[in-house]
């Protein structure tokens, strides 16, 4: 191959990707006007009080992390939790590193009572505050947060394993109960008998 | 003392140990209630443990009934079953915190509701219970010895004074001792009974050592009686507790609770866990999210009702239901409130601390739901069904097909009719059996809504039209009450269309599987939650 046509082909590359370029950029544009109208018409249908639609207009809002946080805000708000909690998890898959999304989930999760959800949220949490680029106040202040909702979701662990140590006790005293029960009737039926009483007439 | 004599507190003895055996059984439910509740598992298992504990007993009485002496053996065995009678109040507390720990919530303790209670209805009453076994055998031994008479006569004379004894100890616990003495005061005084029981035939044994042996098993009972009581868990603090009563059915207790704000009177019913059947604020209307009271004013709304408002609430407990609907019904609309309640004791205590009142209205109490229903005169706009039992059950004969029938019957046109369902979401086994059933009575549709932060679901169905929902005109309207409750309920997956055509077997009165429906529903809440991660 000349040098020509290679220069040529590159010339072509280098202008189909300033082509590209500039028409992404207009589609980024348009892109981003339409779900900030988006997000603007979920936010004016919650604020009017209209949750269902302000539900249904999140489908318009293409950032899935804020499609995800904006559906969680609705249903928290409607006080559906764990839909709510769905909607923060989807969230999470796309964007683990949204620190709103982790605490939100982690929020739900304790309120529903799901220690071993929360604790696994928890440390996904962690994890995002740690590889944010956060000034240390703000990472100061997220770490106070995580720290409050730790000590709650060690409360909730803690009620879990009560209510575990709770059912093996009353399983094992359920058991030891019974065995004893049958065991002495095993024993008390197996026990001689008298002899028939003297002078007795046999029944048959 | 003459044979005659003999015989007579024989059979007294039987009689009287027969009424504290069925003492036993059925104060035991109650006793074992404000931990475990008192459904139907919680009395199978109380049932099944007394039956196995009297099989063992007679096994034991038939061998102790050959040995030479068996009034002595009666003596002393009747002492022991006294002195374990009157400390159960006393050992109940302690044994059921350690099987049901505090602070869990409905569904943490699914599976303890009945493993719990099955281990302290060994530990607690499987003694007594075996104990008191074996006075039938050894009575009907002692009566034949006395009276020299045949096996067969002297076993059914004892076993006919033993099982009316029995029926008197049924009605006079249910009826009598446990709401006039207390659970306490009625183990107690069985206690007492036993041990007087214990003398008699101590006095017929005239044995030294069955005298010694009572009398130090007297030694153990009589402290009892000023120590052994039922003590309920202690109130966190900045819950107070007002009163407490014991009522024919269940044990109640009225707490003012402090720690959120404006207080809150709550009454608790059999309560080991984190739920109430009625809720006083200061002031009447809403209660806001978490409260299912506050959907009971939709109907009107929706019906835009003008004039008289005929509500009955099916289930009533100390009046929250009134209170809500009167602080926040439509102005227009001119409210007639009637009430059912099973329960006389919570009303009475509805009346002293939850401000129950019944200017325009009838309030009947004592009566079951469906029954009283039937005492209520008129037609009505709305009909709440709003009844539970034993903590987390609705009754199963007032969720049937026919009941449903019967309530849509006594609606005006286009009525409507409210049911207040526990449950976990709309995929729940009792919400789905539920509504499918109110949908069939109903025209084929009912519309339910999650209650926000809460797991109650207000199933909404009609007389002759359609139930409001958040797709269609009628749903929205404007106002405090509008914006407080319309916009929760609204979203997709707070709301849900039930079809009647979708029961397959609607819950009948000849066959209602609620209860096993509401065990499901109890051990697939946690499942189903961290199954949904």
């Amino acid at each position: 191959m000349s040098a020509w046509p290679r220069l040529a082909s590159v010339t072509r590359t280098l202008l189909g990707v300033a082509l590209v370029a500039s028409g992404a950029a207009a589609q980024d544009a348009a892109q981003d006007a339409a779900q900030a109208a988006a997000v603007e018409e979920v936010a004016a249908q919650f604020e009017r009080g209209r949750y269902d639609l302000a539900l249904n207009e999140t489908r318009f809002i293409a950032s899935p992390q804020l499609r995800a946080e904006w559906r969680f805000h609705v249903l928290y708000n409607a006080g559906n939790l764990p839909a709510a909690l769905d909607e923060a998890l989807a969230g999470l898959e796309v964007a683990p590193q949204s620190l709103d999304l982790a605490r939100n989930a982690v929020l739900c999760a304790l309120t529903l009572g799901l220690g071993r959800v929360a604790e696994d949220l928890l440390a996904r949490w962690k994890a995002a505050i740690d590889s944010s680029s956060l000034d240390a106040a703000a990472r100061e202040s997220w770490l106070e947060l995580h720290a409050e909702q730790s000590a709650f979701a060690a409360q909730v662990l803690a009620r879990d394993e009560a209510a575990s140590d709770a059912a093996r006790r009353a399983l094992w005293i359920c058991v030891a109960g019974f065995g004893l029960a049958f065991g002495a009737l095993l024993v008390l039926s197996r026990a001689p008998s008298d002899a028939p009483r003297a002078g007795e007439a046999p029944v048959a | 003392m003459s044979e005659a004599g003999s015989r007579v507190l024989l059979l007294a003895v039987a009689a009287l140990a027969g009424a504290a055996t069925m003492t036993v059984e059925l104060a035991a439910v109650r006793l074992l209630a404000p931990w475990f509740g008192s459904s139907a598992g919680v009395w199978t298992n109380v049932i099944g443990v007394i039956l196995l504990a009297l099989a063992l007993g007679y096994l034991l009485g038939s061998r102790l009934a050959v040995r030479a002496r068996p009034t002595r053996d009666l003596a002393w065995l009747l002492a022991a079953a006294a002195a374990w009678n009157a400390w159960l109040p006393a050992l109940a507390r302690p044994l059921c915190e350690v099987l049901l720990p505090r602070e869990l919530t409905l569904d943490q303790s699914a599976s303890l509701l009945l493993w719990g209670s099955l281990a302290a209805t060994l530990v607690l009453f499987l003694p007594p219970a075996a104990l008191l076994g074996t006075v039938a055998p050894l009575c009907t031994e002692c009566y034949q010895r006395i009276s020299r008479t045949h096996a067969g006569t002297a076993g059914g004379t004892v076993l006919c004074a033993s099982t009316l004894g029995s029926l008197a100890g049924a009605f006079g616990t249910t009826h009598v001792f446990a709401p006039t003495l207390g659970l306490s005061w009625t183990f107690v005084a069985a206690a007492l009974v036993l041990l007087g029981c214990s003398a008699i035939v101590g006095l017929l044994s005239q044995s030294r050592g069955g005298w010694l042996v009572a009398g130090a098993l007297a030694c153990a009972t009589l402290p009892a009686t000023l120590l052994s009581r039922l003590e309920r868990s202690p109130a966190p603090p900045g819950v107070e507790v007002l009163a407490e009563a014991e009522s024919r059915y269940q044990s109640i207790r009225v707490v003012e609770d402090r720690r959120w704000g404006e207080p809150q009177r709550l009454l608790q019913v059999n309560e080991g866990l984190d739920s109430f059947q009625s809720v006083w604020v200061a002031h009447k209307g809403l209660l806001g999210p978490g409260f299912y009271y506050d959907l009971f004013v939709l109907p009107a709304w929706w019906a835009r009702a003008e004039g008289p408002w005929r509500v009955a609430v099916i289930g009533l407990g100390a009046g929250t239901a009134f209170r809500v609907l009167e602080g926040a019904s439509p102005p227009a609309a001119e409210l007639e409130l009637s009430g059912l309640e099973i329960d006389e004791r919570v009303v009475e205590l509805g009346f002293e601390w939850f401000d129950l009142a019944t200017e325009r209205g009838t309030v009947l109490a004592g009566v079951d739901g469906r029954a009283g229903l039937r005492g209520l005169p008129g037609e009505f706009d709305l009909l709440v069904l709003d009844a539970y039992q034993n903590q987390v059950e609705i009754p199963a004969h007032l969720a049937t097909l026919e009941a449903f029938s019967q309530m849509r019957a006594r609606l005006a046109e286009n009525g409507w009719i409210a049911v207040n369902v526990g449950g976990f979401g709309f995929d729940d086994p009792v919400v789905q059996a539920v509504a499918t059933t109110l949908a069939a009575a109903f025209d084929g549709e009912c519309v339910g809504y999650l209650t926000p932060r809460s797991r109650n679901i207000v199933l909404f169905a009609r007389s002759g039209a359609r139930p409001t929902a958040p797709d269609g005109d009628d749903y929205w309207f404007e106002g405090a009450v509008a914006k407080a409750l319309l916009p929760s309920l609204s979203p997709e997956g707070c709301w849900r269309r039930f079809h009647g055509a979708a029961a397959d077997a609607p819950l009948r009165d000849d066959r209602s599987p609620l209860e096993r429906l509401q065990q499901r529903s109890l051990e697939g809440a946690r499942e189903r939650l961290a199954a949904a991660r």
